[in-house]
């Protein structure tokens, strides 16, 4: 079986043991297709970033790691988050997806525009490890469903290893 | 009356709004525009001698008030005119006028939310009155990719400092400012992050070979929600007023 989580790291520059205790890492946009050097931070999950790391949040980007992605910004009203690999066995978790949750429907709630039906959308792909074990989500949908998404994970990351 | 909603807004400005209630309610818009003008070139001399951070948020406050009661005022000053709706360029004017004011009113904490609630709804009356006679409309949005984001407090890219966008640290406010910027794509969206950045329906021509044109949309427009210094200016109705479209034969494709 491909060990993802180490095959990022070694992308990334960095020893699979240095990601240890990290509940979840905020990459830029297909870091696991494109050379490292042509890769971007979404600058949704910039901010998202720092408010993890602001809520206490184990969080690492690819810019802690050593590398400088260059930042992706699109003026459309959807929020874009790169790539959120969560780590199902970290027992911040449940606090990591709560605060990505709240992120977002604050987002959602500060841009929302009451003259049109017109709905944030979430483009991210969520990597979900336990283990050496990685599953992927790619999400392209509305706030509420993305909540629903993320209730899920949190399920999940609470079952018995 | 407008003059019994207004409240908790500070002595000045509590003043003063109360002078552009009254002008309004008069049906006199230039006035009101005048007074807020003036009022914000006051708040800006204030703010240069302001000496604790708690007169600097207040005069802050004001100011971004101030700059929506002008905006309000010149909509009232536009839309005065019966067929404002068949006129390009007041439409733009309005619709750019309305996002203004309601970001002014909704964005700032400071400001009394009874009052900024009822502004704000007229504004977003307004938007609606706009996208019923147009439609919910196209927008222009791009995509630029930056070396970096600096933050304005430390000088250092924000991805590795400690510092929050927004926040306020001591005197200063915590903002990026990006770094070596390309553009990388311009798309036409329907749910744009500004829009202001609207393709009206008389930015389009047909060329003789029937190929459509779409020209002189606004990719990106600069807004800040205390204003400029200057105190911003009365709407020129002359300008506004010049030329009318027959629509229907003018619709994008």
């Amino acid at each position: 079986m491909r060990n993802q989580i180490g095959e990022i790291a070694s992308k990334l520059g960095v020893e699979q043991a240095k990601l240890e205790g990290v509940a979840v890492l905020v990459l830029p946009e297909k870091v696991d297709s494109e050379e490292i050097n042509e890769v971007c931070d979404a600058h949704d999950s910039v901010l998202l970033a720092k408010q993890l790391k602001q809520a206490g949040i184990p969080c690492r980007t690819a810019y802690d790691l050593g590398v400088e992605p260059r930042v992706l910004d699109r003026r459309g009203a959807d929020v874009w988050l790169g790539m959120l690999w969560l780590f199902l066995e970290n027992t911040a978790l449940p606090a990591t997806v709560d605060c990505i949750c709240d992120w977002v429907s604050e987002k959602r709630n500060a841009e929302h525009d009451d003259s049109a039906d017109k709905e944030t959308r979430i483009h991210v792909e969520l990597r979900m490890q336990r283990k050496n074990n990685t599953s992927t989500i790619k999400f392209d949908g509305s706030v509420d469903e993305f909540r629903e998404v993320m209730k899920t994970v949190k399920k999940i990351g609470a079952w018995k290893k | 009356m407008h003059q019994r909603e207004i409240r908790n807004t500070g002595d000045w400005a509590n003043r003063i709004v109360f002078d552009w209630a009254t002008h309004v309610d008069q049906g006199r818009e230039e006035d009101a525009i005048a007074i807020t003008i003036i009022a914000i070139r006051e708040a800006v001399s204030r703010d240069r001698a302001a000496k604790t951070l708690e007169e600097e948020e207040y005069i802050l406050g004001c100011r971004v008030l101030l700059n929506a009661l002008r905006d309000l005022a010149n909509i009232g000053l536009t839309t005065r005119h019966p067929d404002w709706i068949k006129y390009p360029k007041a439409v733009e004017v309005c619709w750019d006028l309305s996002h203004d004011a309601r970001e002014r009113l909704t964005s700032y904490s400071g400001i009394d939310l009874d009052f900024a609630r009822r502004w704000a709804t007229r504004a977003t009356e307004l938007i609606q009155d706009i996208d019923s006679a147009f439609g919910p409309g196209l927008y222009c949005s791009w995509e630029m990719e930056f070396d970096g984001l600096i933050c304005s407090i430390c000088g250092n890219d924000v991805r590795g400092c400690e510092h929050i966008p927004g926040k306020r640290y001591g005197r200063k406010r915590c903002a990026l400012t990006p770094k070596g910027g390309q553009p990388r794509a311009i798309a036409i969206v329907e749910n744009p992050r500004d829009p202001r950045c609207r393709i009206w329906p008389w930015a389009k021509r047909r060329e003789e070979d029937g190929h459509a044109v779409v020209s002189d949309i606004p990719i990106f427009k600069l807004f800040r929600l205390e204003g400029n210094d200057d105190g911003g200016s009365i709407v020129d109705l002359e300008e506004l007023f010049q030329f009318v479209v027959t629509l229907a034969s003018q619709e994008i494709e």
